[in-house]
């Protein structure tokens, strides 16, 4: 791994104890909830987003969307007490998958409603379809959506892949608190530069 | 809140913008895998989880214990992979709950064999037929098994309490890091001071 890794100067580093690349055969990625609604959060992680998908597609490794929106209060779940009704609402353009998102008619997209892409929707069976054993997770927010689908994907039997530099949330210590806690108990973390070696067969 | 409170003087305190006490008429208090294996990570919080457990009869809210153990391979899932083979087994010493935990014949004791609590097991119906509304998170590890169960917890609809006091995981970085995360997007932090007032009706 060159020494301009920017996984190698975090305060994570000493919990990822692991090191392994996806297998283009059996993997998939994700990409989480990048919505209009949260732009702003995407805008300084879209260059590395969009190489991430990139890197994946030249693999062959399908690629499938989670898209976050509230349909009704019956669907707020615990949501709408912890976020006062700050919500993504499904028809508004908040709600949209972002336009710069490199997104084909091939690609499956998976409506949720709760920070976990795999809760009340077909992922799992989707993935399992596919014969996928493995999930490159990327997105926002870290460590809500993207954090809680990978925990889930970990229980449910998955291997994952977590992106460091394709991922983002509100500040920069929580998006460190979790990848400390993902690299110790469930996830390899990758990034562009290890997906451009990995999977490519260098 | 007292100005001794442990949760005052802490790197997540900032992420704490929302307080809450169980309503005792609709929780349930689920202690996490206080199994011999983990009894070394257990001791220094075992004051407190007894307290807490204690504070929880008073109010009658119902005590529900988890067991982590592998029956066969069958059942590893990705610990298997993660850890090495360094697993819990059914069957050992290891595998039993801690003799000095106060558990009665009606507590109900939930085995399961990954992180969360809900993932294989009956838990959710469990909670549902009790018409339990609300979880308090207790036990070990904060991070993996604790954390992973309050975030299912959540996703699923129940509204998370979670002890900052009566959990504990491998290092104190680790355990912040989950703080913060479940305070920005989970759980009501309490302690044992919180649950001394708040289920007391003071």
């Amino acid at each position: 791994m060159s020494s301009s890794s920017p996984l190698k100067s975090f305060s994570y580093n000493k919990y990822e104890t692991r090191r392994r690349n996806p297998n283009p055969k059996i993997s998939a990625l994700l990409v989480i909830d990048v919505q209009n609604y949260f732009s702003s959060m995407v805008k300084p992680i879209l260059q590395n987003l969009l190489t991430t998908i990139e890197l994946c597609r030249r693999a062959s490794i399908p690629v499938i969307f989670t898209r976050h929106r509230h349909k009704s209060p019956a669907d707020y779940g615990m949501l709408g007490e912890w976020w006062d009704g700050d919500l993504v609402y499904d028809g508004t353009v908040e709600a949209e998958l972002m336009p710069e998102l490199d997104r084909r008619p091939e690609d499956q997209v998976v409506e949720k409603s709760t920070y976990s892409g795999f809760q009340g929707t077909r992922l799992e069976e989707l993935l399992k379809e596919r014969r996928v054993e493995e999930v490159i997770v990327t997105g926002v927010m870290t460590n809500l959506c993207c954090e809680t689908t990978a925990r889930d994907a970990f229980t449910k039997g998955f291997r994952v892949f977590f992106s460091a530099d394709a991922t983002a949330t509100a500040d920069k210590e929580l998006h460190e608190a979790t990848l400390k806690n993902l690299a110790y108990g469930f996830a390899y973390l990758v990034d562009c530069e290890r997906l451009g070696n990995g999977l490519n067969g260098n």
